[in-house]
């Protein structure tokens, strides 16, 4: 998928951390200008009673971010993803204009990282997409092996993603038949490192529920129902969380207008009644009670 | 489980039928809106189900029609009692994003004031939370404390509850000249006076009996509830985004992460007395190397960041704060999703409160440190 050349800067962040099991230290990755921030830490966090063991760190921040500046890769990789961002969905309220594509972040991930190459090894052509943006690792898959992949995840020695960190939804209405995309960030505590798993689904279509896996993914995909109106196959409770159960449509989908939407339910529920202010009673009264 | 007997008709204790309860939205030991149907067994609560959104504003989809920086205001509205924590998610994200190096002046000041805001946050949560359980003399000494940090607050940035301070590459203004001596004040008093409060209350009869093996949760199962926090760290996993992925300037700091043993109320209360203790200690070595120089980095004044995608998180009080952005190049984010700590938090009262009393549901509501603002978003 691309470019073998150009993906050095960031794709290399989360290799120590993944290959060495026993401790932090120095995760022995031989280009530690190309660090990034995220994975960088090995187990540390694990470790007891270790306070200064921060400020030793070589990488930060700032390193990474000049490692992703000074080789971005040219606007042309934008074209690569398939996920071509457009501006604005046929929505009345906003003008849709065309996208401006400014210049992307995202590089293939190619083989060098022991994990990712494994889950290639192991999903072959379910892997659709292996990326990194900003030195944030991306894999895409397809929905049938979703679970088994999760499940792999949660499970495997190297990986041990233990944490469903969050599991949002972002809407493409352009992209035919593959309208949304569930994105799910995973963390994995003893290893300190986080990965992102996409699925595209087509509009109307049931995303496998991940709650089994992980029990914190319960409201999160509650919420990506009620915003999105995704069903979640094997949910064990899927209902609207934030909007009233009979609330019309669902917020966070392109097409919805994002004024005087509350009008339809408000007329329904809330009763408007004349009050007819006699501004002397109330005075009366008042007097009376002092 | 005891759910399901229940259902099928077995007996109840005193062969009692089970009572729905509902506590809230307007029930003051809520901390706002929350709505908590409760299905009772005598006293014992079976069965719980949260009622969330009374505050929906729908930020997300705001977040989706402004442009970067008309945004940050509206994070300050998230988490209401902790305004700086959220901006510094926010802007941090947008600048990741496009790869601004902020001044190591403004980093510093803005680990301090963060810190700050979780001494803050803090200590707003030990009043609430000790007068939910019936100790009311604790409100009265955290606010008195609170109360010189939002001074503090007001006179830097103007606004006590949504300070609003940063900005995309740095911080509007630099200090005033009176800023650092008044934090430093603060400083030298606030060991004391968490002192007071662990006088008061950590061996207290009372307290004990309230909060000592009250909602437990062991360490697997917090992470598997993606639990972030104090809540985490009280189960004894000892994660703590400021220590395990350094943001900002905390990575020149020496500090260390208080963990609980046996993940109940108390541990939890004692993780948060200690972060504050932390939360001074850094804010003291952030004073001490405090740099000179600008505060604001060079930002173009119509932010468009390249396309692609960011997930950037801090330690808030309350947990782990993480925004997940989709840039399309263009002037306003495609999607901005907020990872709301108190929300996913949240999840866990229904697995902690089952098996306990209906007034240990009021000390687990306060444990998990929910803000309804940040819940509903």
């Amino acid at each position: 998928m691309g470019d073998e050349t150009k993906d050095t800067s960031n794709q290399s962040a989360d290799k120590g951390s993944s290959t060495e099991k026993s401790d932090a230290g120095q995760p022995d990755i031989p280009e530690t200008k190309e660090l990034t921030a995220g994975a960088s830490e090995g187990g540390e966090s694990k470790r007891p009673s270790q306070p200064e063991a921060v400020g030793a760190q070589p990488q930060a921040p700032p390193s990474a971010e000049e490692a992703g500046a000074a080789k971005p890769s040219p606007p042309t990789a934008a074209a690569e993803k398939p996920a071509p961002p457009k501006a604005a969905p046929a929505a009345g309220h906003k003008p849709a204009p065309p996208p401006k594509k400014g210049p992307t972040v995202t590089v293939d991930i190619t083989a060098g990282d022991a994990l990712i190459d494994r889950i290639r090894e192991r999903f072959g052509e379910a892997v659709t997409e292996a990326v990194a943006t900003l030195g944030q690792q991306i894999i895409r898959v397809k929905k049938e092996s979703l679970i088994e992949l999760c499940n792999f995840l949660h499970d495997d020695q190297e990986a041990l993603f233990d944490m469903c960190t969050d599991l949002t939804a972002v809407h493409w209405p352009d992209r035919a038949g593959q309208e949304f995309d569930v994105v799910i960030l995973l963390y994995s505590v003893p290893k300190n490192r986080r990965l992102r798993v996409k699925v595209s689904l087509a509009d109307g279509e049931a995303c496998p529920s991940v709650t089994a896996i992980w029990a914190g993914a319960n409201w999160m995909e509650r919420e990506v129902f009620d915003m999105f109106g995704m069903r979640f196959e094997g949910h064990p409770d899927l209902r609207r969380i934030l909007l009233p159960a009979d609330w019309p449509g669902h917020p966070l989908r392109k097409e919805y207008p994002i004024e005087y939407r509350d009008n339809e339910w408000t007329d329904k529920h809330i009763e408007y009644r004349e009050i007819d202010y006699d501004t002397s009673l109330i005075d009366v009264k008042y007097a009376q009670r002092r | 489980m005891q759910d399901q007997q229940l259902a099928k008709g077995q007996e109840t204790l005193f062969d009692a039928e089970e009572m729905v309860l509902n506590m809230g939205p307007q029930h003051p030991s809520t901390h706002g809106v929350l709505r908590v149907i409760l299905k009772l067994d005598g006293e014992t609560v079976v069965g719980l189900d949260c009622d969330i959104g009374f505050l929906h504003r729908g930020v997300e989809k705001i977040g989706e029609h402004d442009t970067y920086a008309m945004i940050t205001p509206y994070w300050d509205r998230l988490d209401y009692v902790a305004a700086v924590s959220n901006d510094l998610c926010y802007v941090e994200g947008v600048e990741k994003m496009l790869q601004v190096e902020v001044p190591k002046r403004a980093e510093y000041l803005r680990v301090i004031l963060t810190e700050l805001q979780r001494i803050a946050s803090h200590l707003l949560w030990l009043g609430t939370h000790a007068m939910d359980i019936g100790a009311v003399t604790v409100l009265l000494y955290c606010f008195r404390e609170r109360e010189e940090i939002l001074k503090i607050f007001e006179d830097f940035i103007g606004a006590r509850l949504t300070a609003h301070a940063f900005r995309i590459g740095g911080l509007w203004w630099d200090t005033y000249p009176e800023f650092e001596p008044r934090v430093r004040d603060f400083l030298k008093i606030l060991p004391g006076r968490v002192d007071e409060y662990e006088t008061l209350l950590n061996a207290n009869r009372i307290w004990l009996q309230r909060t000592v093996g009250i909602g437990i949760l062991p360490a697997e199962e917090a992470i598997n509830l993606s639990l972030t926090g104090p809540l985490l760290r009280g189960s004894g996993v000892k994660y703590d985004v400021r220590k395990a992925q350094p943001y900002s300037a905390y990575s020149d700091f020496n500090f260390e992460i208080p963990i609980g043993e046996n993940g109940d109320t108390y541990d939890r209360y004692l993780v948060r007395m200690e972060e504050i203790k932390q939360s001074a200690v850094i804010i003291e070595q952030a004073l001490d190397g405090l740099p000179e120089g600008p505060v604001m980095a060079k930002v173009p004044k119509i932010i468009k960041p390249p396309v692609g995608e960011i997930y950037h998180s801090i330690e808030g009080p309350k947990g782990e704060l993480g925004v997940y952005m989709v840039s399309d190049g263009t002037g306003k984010p495609y999607r901005m999703r907020i990872r709301p700590p108190s929300y996913i938090n949240l999840q866990s009262l229904k697995r902690m409160a089952i098996g306990h009393l209906v007034a240990d549901v009021v000390a687990l509501i306060g444990t998990i440190d929910i803000v309804l603002g940040e819940v509903d978003r």
